[in-house]
């Protein structure tokens, strides 16, 4: 079976390339999705992009994505810090998440350096850029493949 | 074409990472995380250098020599929360580098998810098991693209 994987991407990256490039570089979000669909070629993952605004709608895409799709890669932006209804979201959600922010949250205000969805996400990955989505990708494929594989030896 | 040099530098417990029971991946699993990187750093023209100490000073002494390699994967463990020395080191030596935890460490309830170490670190990966060193190999292998 093909994976299935949603890129999920929160408020205000739909101005990627024009909003602060000195924090989140001159790529465009279609940009980087461009980049994300090349490298999940190979891998033989199917992607679905989805980017909102509205916490309300990621909310109710994350929903969708139940029994749906193997895995969400999620740049929740500024919600991360804050939106516990996003949380709920992913934790409902009952797949394998992975955080991913674009710049080094570590690196700026310290309001940046709490994540409220980290402890419902398998992992995080910030500072690498568009590059960070790819490496996220490939956890995500790694993460399944371990969970079939330890599934696979409880039932011998 | 020079080989890059990346220095892989552990801190204390780093050295103790596998999870009993716990699956990682295939080419991981039950084996040497250095030897993983070695074997996966063929193929990006990197030579790797894996070095593991359980005390400040020492790793600290390391990082100040390390401005002779091209980048630098630390987990620095239990220092990565509260060694300021550590961190005016990264900033010191200006070698781009990458904080690595095997464990989801943004995701723990206690103090432990406050690294002061990631804000002297291109980037931060975590929560994948061994795989976190895998994946912070190909990150550093694209940060180095010439």
């Amino acid at each position: 079976m093909q994976h299935q994987v949603a890129i999920v991407n929160g408020p205000n990256l739909n101005m990627l390339g024009q909003r602060e490039v000195s924090i989140y570089g001159c790529k465009t979000l279609n940009d980087m999705n461009s980049e994300i669909a090349s490298a999940a070629k190979p891998l033989g993952v199917a992607l679905e992009f989805f980017q909102s605004n509205s916490e309300g709608e990621l909310v109710t895409y994350i929903q969708q994505c139940r029994c749906r799709l193997q895995g969400i890669v999620l740049n929740a932006g500024a919600y991360t810090h804050y939106s516990i209804a996003l949380r709920d979201a992913v934790s409902a959600a009952q797949l394998p998440v992975v955080e991913v922010h674009i710049s080094n949250i570590f690196k700026r205000e310290s309001f940046r350096h709490i994540s409220v969805i980290a402890p419902v996400c398998i992992g995080q990955i910030c500072g690498l850029g568009a590059y960070g989505y790819v490496l996220a990708l490939r956890a995500l494929l790694q993460h399944n493949v371990n969970e079939a594989q330890m599934l696979n030896e409880q039932l011998e | 074409m020079k080989k890059q040099q990346l220095l892989v530098v552990s801190g204390p417990i780093a050295n103790l990472t596998e999870k009993p029971g716990y699956t990682l991946d295939v080419l991981c699993w039950r084996t040497d995380i250095n030897a993983c990187l070695q074997q996966a750093a063929i193929g990006m023209n990197i030579e790797v250098t894996s070095q593991h100490y359980n005390d400040t000073a020492t790793l600290t002494d390391q990082l100040q020599q390390a401005g002779r390699v091209d980048g630098i994967l630390i987990n620095t463990g239990d220092l990565a929360l509260e060694s300021q020395s550590l961190c005016r080191t990264l900033r010191f030596i200006k070698v781009p580098c990458i904080e690595v935890f095997t464990s989801h460490f943004s995701a723990d309830k206690t103090h432990r998810h406050q690294s002061i170490v990631a804000s002297e670190c291109v980037g931060v990966i975590g929560g994948f098991g061994n795989y976190s060193y895998l994946l912070a190999l190909a990150a550093l292998a694209n940060l180095l693209l010439p």
